[in-house]
């Protein structure tokens, strides 16, 4: 419900502007909809990245025109404890990298897909069980790491998933 | 503004469009006390004509275990930007968000625990 709330609050004035700024009366209405088709599902379900991913985000979108007035310089995180292991892939459609600001982009499509998975999963679960030590999870690979303390974040000693990869 | 609904809507115009600069971070203190352990979440965007500004946005989501559980797990996604302004229009598509402990949760159940566990 928070989702659909926010959704709401987001959209629900661009609704409100358009009917005073640009009357369209055959346009459809904004929205923003939970509860995917059964079909959309199932493709994904069936995305072998994505049935080994602890974490997984896709978007595919199409625009016709897009217009940033300032260029951001948006930070991704994944928030963890554990060691993660990320892919990133990004396909662009008439849509350079870096954007420019003050240029308009017209037809543009995206897809984008992210997976993130615990990179040491047979360790998490060894700890949890009590089979082995637990360790500062900073090289979960690297028996040796097991006695170091903690100075950095686990995760962000792992971090850097590989740059997106983009066609 | 930390809600699934606000980071799926800007999913679709910055990570997708800009992101270059991904790291991993500690995880954040969760928005709610409930620890979730499992999103499936899928916005369908349907924009007709839109300007969109933000000043210092964050946003994230994740799920996790709760710690008083023994087990202590977190894996999310987070975003921010200093400055968003953007124009759009016509813009369809879908963002989806997937996150899931069952595969460590399942080996947990499944597996026998050690009799002995190691100092």
């Amino acid at each position: 419900m928070l989702a659909i709330f926010a959704c709401v609050v987001v959209f629900g004035a661009t609704a409100s502007a358009q009917q005073t700024t640009t009357p369209r009366p055959a346009a459809p209405k904004v929205e923003l909809q939970l509860n995917p088709s059964e079909s959309k599902r199932d493709s994904l379900k069936s995305d072998p990245d994505v049935q080994a991913a602890d974490i997984a985000i896709i978007a595919d979108i199409k625009a016709e025109s897009l217009l940033f007035e300032a260029v951001p310089n948006p930070k991704v995180e994944f928030p963890g404890n554990q060691t993660l292991k990320t892919t990133w892939e990004a396909f662009r459609d008439n849509l350079p990298n870096p954007v420019q600001p003050g240029v308009t982009y017209r037809n543009i499509g995206i897809r984008l897909k992210i997976t993130s998975a615990f990179a040491d999963i047979d360790r998490i679960v060894s700890e949890a069980l009590g089979e082995v030590p637990v360790s500062d999870n900073t090289k979960p690979t690297d028996p040796k790491s097991s006695s170091t303390p903690n100075q950095e974040s686990p995760a962000t000693q792992s971090s850097s998933p590989p740059p997106p990869r983009e066609r | 503004m930390n809600n699934p609904g606000r980071l799926g809507f800007l999913f679709c115009f910055f990570i997708v469009f800009f992101s270059n600069a991904v790291a991993q971070t500690p995880a954040p203190a969760p928005a709610d006390k409930s620890a979730r352990t499992n999103i499936d979440e899928t916005f369908y965007l349907n924009i007709i004509e839109r300007r969109l500004t933000e000043q210092d946005f964050k946003a994230a989501t994740a799920v996790s275990t709760d710690p008083n559980s023994g087990l202590d797990l977190q894996i999310g996604v987070g975003l921010s930007a200093s400055r968003i302004d953007v124009h759009m229009r016509n813009i369809r598509g879908t963002v989806r968000f997937q996150g899931t402990l069952d595969r460590i949760l399942r080996l947990l159940r499944d597996r026998p625990a050690s009799p002995q566990p190691v100092p």
